[in-house]
């Protein structure tokens, strides 16, 4: 492609070496706007915040005091950071892995039937356009030990009542069903995109050759949309790892520290007690641990490029 | 007669889509239901699924909340008309916003080739910005907004939603853009045409329903944002989920003043969704997968 290019540009018309040049205005007239944009607010603000890890700021103060490493230390030290880096880890462990079962689940589902498939496609993707804070509100009600339908369903069902939203375990097991319920359709829509993609033919000499549908599931389907469920799980953990607003209405962090996730800690740090330099010091955390995923998306999503 | 593999699959394919599709829409049924419950069938022992049958439904709920009704000193929801303004000028500008910055840099990426950076080091440069944690902005902006005094504004919330929603705009823009046959435009160049020309008269027009969907997007995401609207908001330019997340803290299990708050809430994203639903499934997907 390179070794091409001198060639073309001799020979090339003086009117199309007249638009190229044009072009090359164009160029960052059309791009630089939105870049621009972006670096200020964006990757500036992400700057800023840097210079807070090593320093301090209350209200009302005009200049960040510098700290040296204090924050760090004391962020490394934190047993409540790491209490709430492990339990975000498990929330998003559980959350992506039953979102990417129940997902695939209702794709395959999906694509074995025709009639009201495209409805379905659309309704099933109603809970992600909802605001999440009227979600956690629909589920808050759900939950509702007295008077909840969830619990009416477990007691009709000979089970015993759940607190739902005031047990150690369970508060965090609440947050996984919303979680479920409002993003395991992006799986589904993903995971189905996925699978209509596979080539058919591939189906029917395997049929020919007397495959079940079973052998076609696990032998053909499963491991050729293998490549597209890792790059779609790990952008669905991701944003898992967000969780705000759903603690912030259905458990404000309990019962005690029990669902404070690491944004919401972060937030209970900077906003409650007002230590900014130590919510940015747990907001960088965040970036690093979110960089190293989005890193490892962008190697299943490039090796997908290229096959 | 047995059943064959086909129809079996079959039964169990539509098993596991009507158990999905229950799960699905319970909750959004219970919120409506609840939100024309009188306050007795709330508080009743047992829960109660069927209006007319179980309990008369009211609308004293909804003229409660927007102050109609004598419940109002508990249970409005404010000064609705500005949260809801706040809440629709902040989602609205910053959707076209993004619309516009984004559509063309979308149409650079998929039209100029750039060298020293690589379209795709590009493209990938501006999705990070999408996968970036909020909360890593929420100190900087606080801060930083509070020095100019720009804290409590609408525009700072547009401002902020653009760049919130500016990546996906692109990316979403991008694969459009490069969907369109390339060939008109080059024609009209040929014809003497600028590449402005090119943009505005031939590409534009073309790109309009991904932009309409990209727009949808855009305005639906900064509509349900909490956390910006939380920290950047103290009172004037608050946004409708803000109010409903302190007004219900505030009040306790007043369940059907929650459920019609929340429906209120929930109304614009649900009307887009029945209206474009089609349109937008492909986007949700991030266009992850082509």
């Amino acid at each position: 492609m390179t070794t091409a290019q001198p060639a073309v540009a001799v020979q090339a018309p003086p009117a199309a070496a007249h638009r190229r040049t044009a072009d090359g205005n164009a160029k960052y007239i059309f791009l630089l706007p939105a870049m621009t944009y972006l670096l200020i607010l964006g990757v500036f603000p992400l700057l800023f915040s840097l210079r807070l890890v090593f320093g301090a700021w209350n209200a009302g103060q005009k200049n960040i005091t510098w700290v040296g490493l204090d924050n760090i230390q004391r962020l490394l030290a934190d047993s409540r950071f790491w209490d709430s880096f492990w339990k975000t880890l498990a929330f998003v462990a559980l959350a992506a892995g039953l979102e990417l079962l129940l997902g695939l689940a209702v794709a395959l589902a999906l694509q074995n039937v025709t009639r009201g498939k495209d409805w379905m496609r659309v309704a099933f993707a109603f809970p992600m356009l909802l605001p999440p804070i009227a979600v956690s509100f629909t589920w808050k009600m759900l939950f509702d030990y007295n008077r909840g339908p969830v619990n009416y369903f477990l007691e009709n069902l000979g089970l015993d009542r759940v607190a739902w939203l005031a047990g150690q375990q369970s508060a965090l097991v609440s947050l996984v069903v919303v979680d479920l319920w409002q993003w395991t359709p992006f799986i589904v829509l993903a995971a189905l995109a996925a699978l209509e993609s596979l080539p058919i033919e591939l189906y029917e000499a395997a049929t020919v050759d007397g495959a079940s549908r079973w052998d076609l599931l696990w032998q053909i389907t499963l491991p050729l949309v293998q490549p597209y469920l890792v790059a779609i799980v790990l952008l669905r953990a991701i944003d898992a790892f967000k969780v705000f607003d759903t603690i912030y209405i259905l458990t404000g962090g309990g019962p005690g520290t029990a669902t404070e996730m690491l944004t919401f800690y972060a937030y209970v740090a900077g906003f409650r007690p007002f230590n900014m330099g130590f919510t940015a010091t747990i907001s960088w955390a965040i970036v690093i641990i979110m960089s190293i995923i989005f890193f490892l998306f962008l190697r299943a999503f490039r090796r997908l490029e290229e096959a | 007669m047995a059943l064959s593999a086909g129809r079996l699959a079959r039964v169990v394919s539509y098993a596991v889509l009507v158990a999905w599709g229950l799960f699905t829409l319970f909750p959004l049924y219970w919120t409506f239901i609840t939100s024309v419950k009188p306050q007795s069938a709330v508080s009743a022992p047992a829960p109660t699924f069927i209006p007319w049958v179980q309990f008369e439904p009211t609308l004293q709920p909804f003229r409660d909340i927007f102050g109609a009704g004598e419940g109002y000193g508990v249970s409005g929801m404010g000064d609705v008309r500005r949260l809801f303004w706040n809440s629709f000028a902040s989602a609205f500008f910053s959707a076209l916003l993004a619309v516009v910055l984004g559509a063309m840099a979308a149409y650079a990426l998929s039209r100029f080739r750039y060298r020293r950076w690589r379209n795709n080091d590009i493209a990938f440069w501006f999705i990070s910005q999408r996968m970036m944690p909020p909360i890593a902005l929420v100190v900087p902006y606080f801060i930083l907004f509070g020095r100019v005094g720009l804290l409590d504004q609408v525009p700072v919330l547009i401002a902020v939603y653009t760049a919130m929603n500016l990546p996906l705009v692109i990316w979403l823009l991008r694969d459009y853009f490069q969907d369109l046959p390339i060939e008109i435009e080059e024609a009209s160049m040929v014809d003497g045409s600028s590449r402005y020309g090119a943009f505005f008269r031939i590409a534009l027009p073309l790109a309009i329903p991904g932009i309409v969907v990209a727009f949808l997007f855009a305005f639906v995401f900064a509509w349900n944002e909490f956390l910006f609207g939380l920290t950047l908001t103290i009172d004037s330019a608050k946004t409708l989920p803000v109010q409903l997340a302190g007004n219900v803290t505030l009040r306790g299990p007043r369940y059907w003043d929650i459920a019609a708050q929340g429906l209120v809430v929930m109304l614009p994203p649900l009307v887009i969704a029945l209206l474009v639903g089609r349109y937008i499934v492909r986007g949700l997907t991030l266009g992850a997968i082509k």
